[in-house]
């Protein structure tokens, strides 16, 4: 059942409409834009790069053909070429945004693939002129760049100008902010940053990460400060279940027993010091007069606008009581993820906390626990590294999505179910490992193509072209049937006899006189060796494309294709293999620490005996006679 | 386990959307690491560069081998009504069996947007009078569950010189009397 069906009826159609070549009106360009928005961006290129060799030395597109051009090359990961066209779809563009746009995606894309000097001068050269809608999108990635080329006093700089709104878009550039003043060593004003990005309101779940990102960071960094006592109030507003709730509990744990640490103030802010004089635009608060002027507004604005200082949390009384609370939250971590480094810091963590209890044997049953755990993880760690070895993960990753051409904007929409991939989350979200993924994968989708069009090719040879068409005989045809029926030249001449039912020229009615014609000596010619050039870039000099010159160009590419691709596995295969390495070191140093907390306990299992006696007793045999303390050791 | 690694997969994506954000460094983007990816990453460019102008040679070596341009006939199809899906497309060419284009949202969408046709077909034809005819079936994104496709169809007479046909087949709105749907098209023609 159809809701709205239109009868079938037969309509003839209108004359045609024109287009230029390249305009917006052209087809060809109009199914070029909708490959692009299908994010089929090589089909897209050679779509458009078709039409201006079909149409030659002519060829005048619009703006919009080499906007489209610029935007595609870009988004399949042709920076340089993108660069030129970008260039001057800028320069000629009439709308501002349109070139503000073009010059910040360039930028982004720099970034993201490494090119962060390049970035930096993309950046600073699209400032001038730039829409204000588009000045935080610019601060946003500028203040990235200069973080990750270590220039933290410059990022502040930036950043602190930019902050000066509540809105959620700029959570975001706030935590950038609070970082990048503790890496420059301001860290009064960083730490008041992140404070202020960790009590954000938001359900929005993007938010919510970043708002743990920013507890997280700070509290652990109260920690590092040995400022205990405010590490944990902020640390609490982590949410328990989450990418960072298991870092908090750690850090939770820690808190209790770091020392508490003095009183923390925070810092005003340039928003701060706004609002206060909104509030108090006469500076009358705290004076006597104020109070007598405004009744009840006798608080401190710094401490209503919640900038005073940060709470501490009063330590406990004596260490039992402050080993038994984080034992309280150490206890929440040690069932969850084993490969988690917090999660494995616990292990060692609680033994060590029942321990200074006195809690000794419980002690070690844990201890024992966490090297069998520990001994567990670093083989599954050995295993995985063995598994990326072997390419599964990247090749799993890549079929997914075999033939996609979405080349840079092309995303990771699923994970494969392998554990290698379980143990590299942190790196598979990096810009690295990611945007080598993408030229991987490129690269194998060129290789394909390229082998299906080599396929293509010898088909196209083996089987000369039928026209579908018989009343209408191509000529191209015709030479084709030709080749394919040709015999071998026959040097002698040819015998021409005279029709009698041929008229001579101009008199058809009736046959000519008989005549004995003259007979000219004719001889088959060699093949000619070239025809009309038909054009194009995939013509030969005959009548039709050069099909060899394209084999031989397909052949020529491929062993390129599969080195690059080879190259570019490996280096994935190594950030993924450092990654393990360095999770399996530590493991091993965790390994390491519980054994020797583990003999340190046992040594301890027997206090009133000596070591030799020790060893005599559990091996069951007695001192012999004759020798004193210590010397079982040294005759055995 | 399978179980753990896909709720950890969702979580990574998630996490992948804040980390993309915030100034993590660019790893990577140390010493002779950043070194050998820029490096890849040139040479990828440059092979990119490559073989999309072969793609160009080769489609128009097979465009010139397969459908010479005095038989060439090409349909496109333009969606110009805001919201409507398609879910299947069908052209068929004097009595034929009709050529059928399945759409997925990605697609549907794509035709959506502003100056976008898309190349359905290519096929010789000879000179002379021809039957197109055609069928979609699509859905407005708003449209609830269970409610009835929205379709429509065309049939239309063409003439064929020697100079390669190129016929647009729009979904339009129709007339302002119909509020349904309608198939029309437009033939186009090059001038230099």
């Amino acid at each position: 059942m159809c809701a709205a069906a239109a009868g079938i009826w037969a309509s003839a159609v209108p004359a045609a409409d024109t287009y230029v070549p390249g305009d917006r009106d052209d087809p060809n360009v109009r199914a070029a834009r909708f490959l692009g928005a299908d994010e089929r961006f090589f089909s897209a290129l050679a779509e458009l790069l078709r039409l201006q060799v079909r149409d030659g030395e002519n060829f005048e597109a619009a703006p919009e053909y080499w906007e489209a051009l610029a935007e595609f090359y870009l988004s399949f990961g042709m920076r340089d070429q993108a660069e030129t066209l970008y260039r001057n779809v800028a320069a000629t563009a009439a709308d501002p945004l349109v070139a503000g746009r073009s010059r910040l995606r360039m930028a982004e894309f720099e970034y993201e693939r490494g090119y962060l000097d390049e970035a930096r001068a993309s950046l600073l050269r699209a400032r001038e002129k730039l829409p204000s809608t588009l000045i935080r999108r610019w601060q946003d990635l500028y203040s990235r760049v200069l973080l990750a080329q270590g220039r933290y006093s410059e990022a502040v700089d930036l950043l602190a100008k930019s902050d000066t709104s509540r809105d959620e878009d700029a959570g975001y550039l706030r935590l950038n902010l609070g970082i990048a003043l503790i890496n420059a060593g301001e860290e009064g004003r960083g730490r008041t940053v992140l404070d202020r990005v960790g009590r954000m309101d938001t359900r929005d779940p993007e938010l919510m990460a970043l708002r743990d990102r920013a507890n997280v960071t700070l509290g652990w960094h109260f920690l590092q400060n040995r400022l205990g006592g405010s590490a944990k109030p902020v640390l609490s507003r982590v949410r328990s279940e989450g990418i960072y709730a298991n870092r908090a509990l750690l850090g939770l744990g820690w808190a209790e027993m770091a020392p508490t640490g003095t009183r923390q103030l925070r810092s005003e802010l340039p928003e701060d010091e706004r609002a206060r004089r909104l509030q108090d635009p006469y500076g009358t608060s705290g004076s006597a007069l104020g109070i007598l002027l405004r009744p009840g507004f006798a608080d401190d604005p710094y401490a209503s606008q919640g900038i005073r200082s940060f709470r501490r949390s009063k330590g406990g009384s004596n260490e039992a009581a402050a080993l038994r609370r984080a034992l309280v939250y150490w206890g929440e971590l040690i069932e969850r993820d084993p490969q988690d480094p917090a999660v494995q810091e616990v292990w060692l963590a609680i033994p060590y906390a029942l321990d200074r209890l006195g809690a000794h044997t419980q002690a070690v049953k844990y201890y024992e626990q966490a090297a069998t755990r520990l001994e567990a993880a670093r083989k599954r760690t050995t295993d995985a590294i063995k598994a990326i070895e072997g390419g599964r993960m990247v090749e799993t990753i890549v079929r997914r999505d075999a033939d996609a051409e979405a080349g840079w904007m092309w995303e990771l929409r699923d994970l494969p179910d392998a554990p290698e991939t379980y143990y590299l989350q942190s790196v598979i979200a990096e810009h690295r490992f990611a945007e080598a993924m993408k030229n991987y994968r490129d690269s194998r989708m060129l290789l394909r193509r390229i082998d299906a069009w080599v396929a293509r090719i010898g088909q196209m040879e083996k089987a000369p072209r039928e026209n579908l068409l018989s009343d209408t005989p191509d000529p191209r045809v015709l030479f084709d049937r030709a080749r394919r029926n040709s015999v071998a030249a026959r040097h002698e001449p040819l015998v021409l006899r005279a029709d009698p039912n041929l008229a001579e020229p101009g008199r058809y009615a009736r046959p000519g006189p008989s005549v004995t014609p003259a007979r000219p000596v004719l001889r088959l010619s060699a093949r000619p060796q070239s025809f009309n050039r038909v054009g194009g870039a995939g013509s030969s000099s005959g009548g039709g494309p050069n099909l060899e010159k394209l084999r031989t160009r397909a052949e020529s590419l491929r062993p390129a294709l599969l080195e690059v691709s080879a190259e570019q596995g490996r280096m994935l295969l190594n950030i993924g293999r450092e990654e393990l390495r360095a999770q399996k070191v530590q493991i091993e140093k965790y390994l390491g620490e519980t054994r020797f907390a583990l003999a340190r306990l046992y040594d301890r299992e027997v206090p009133n005996l000596d070591q030799d006696e020790f060893e005599i007793f559990k091996k069951g045999e007695k001192r012999p006679p004759g020798t004193d303390r210590g010397e079982y050791e040294i005759l055995k | 386990m399978s179980t753990t690694i896909g709720r950890r997969a969702k979580s990574i994506l998630c996490t992948a959307a804040v980390l993309a954000s915030l100034a993590l460094p660019v790893r990577g983007a140390v010493g002779d690491d950043a070194d050998t990816a820029i490096s890849i990453d040139q040479t990828i460019q440059a092979l990119k560069d490559e073989v999309v102008l072969f793609q160009r040679d080769a489609i128009l070596a097979e465009d010139q081998y397969l459908y010479p341009a005095f038989s060439r006939v090409t349909v496109f199809v333009s969606n110009e009504i805001p919201g409507l899906l398609l879910k299947e497309l069908s052209v068929s060419i004097d009595g034929q069996p009709p050529v059928v284009h399945q759409y997925d949202e990605v697609t549907s969408r794509a035709l959506l947007r502003e100056a976008s046709t898309q190349r359905l077909l290519r096929i010789n034809l000879p000179r002379g009078q021809h039957k197109v005819r055609a069928q979609f079936v699509g859905h407005m994104v708003k449209s609830k569950e269970g409610e009835d496709p929205i379709s429509a169809s065309g049939e239309f007479d063409f003439l064929k010189d020697v100079e390669p046909a190129e016929l647009e087949l729009r979904i339009t709105k129709g007339s302002r009397r119909r509020s349904s749907p309608a198939l029309q098209i437009r033939e186009w023609r090059a001038v230099n």
